[in-house]
């Protein structure tokens, strides 16, 4: 009974990361790695494993500026997070 | 929905291990997750809160998610998925070494990968939010 609730429940949400991922492409974003670097581009694309390209990336280690890259192409193994930036008015 | 509030339930269903490897899913990390649905004694134990039955009830409110490293992340659940891979709103992260102790607040919305999460907490609030904490 309970199995089939969860799955149930769990098809229903398995859309969540995966209506995140089609709804931020083209966005500015904040990608953070296992290792605590920082990458902020704009989403060209991605895909299930969180293999993220970025355009116009720059890279932050420790909160500073460090290099910039035209496009960049991050391994989905080692990222921690994907994060949209809200623009402040 | 099966909320038996019974005496000793034969339950028609089986309840004895049942493996439920949801295939056929988007695989955002290369993991598989099998639920293994074991009731301990099939007698009594019908109501169980099962992880993941959990963690769904926190959709829409506060989480604070504690990761194998020493950071951890608090925000609003919006959803996640079978890998524990979760989307939060208005997140928080904090470094918790010694030395730093950063708090780096983002807005919008996070896809937090599942992989190196170990802990969640529903309804924290973070570490040393509130005034009564250890001090270093």
């Amino acid at each position: 009974m309970f199995t089939i609730f969860l799955l149930f429940i769990m098809t229903t949400r398995k859309q969540t990361p995966s209506e995140f991922l089609k709804q931020i492409i083209g966005r500015p974003v904040v990608v953070k790695l296992n290792s605590g670097v920082d990458y902020r581009g704009v989403l060209a694309c991605l895909d299930g494993y969180m293999n993220i390209v970025l355009e116009q990336t720059e890279e932050y280690v420790s909160g500073e500026l460090k290099n910039k890259y035209g496009d960049a192409f991050i391994r989905g193994n080692n990222v921690l997070y994907i994060s949209t930036q809200r623009k402040k008015i | 929905m099966s909320t038996t509030t019974g005496t000793v339930p034969t339950v028609g269903a089986p309840t004895s291990t049942t493996t439920t490897s949801t295939a056929s899913s988007s695989g955002v990390s290369g993991e598989g997750v099998h639920h293994h649905v074991q009731s301990a004694s099939q007698i009594a134990n019908v109501a169980q809160l099962l992880p993941l039955e959990l963690v769904d009830k926190c959709i829409g409110s506060r989480i604070h998610v504690i990761m194998k490293t020493d950071k951890e992340i608090v925000g609003n659940l919006l959803g996640f998925d079978d890998y524990v891979n979760m989307v939060l709103d208005d997140v928080t992260e904090f470094e918790t070494t010694q030395d730093g102790g950063s708090r780096i607040t983002k807005l919008d919305q996070i896809l937090l990968n599942g992989n190196h999460i170990a802990m969640l907490v529903p309804g924290g609030e973070g570490p040393n939010m509130g005034g009564v904490g250890d001090q270093r």
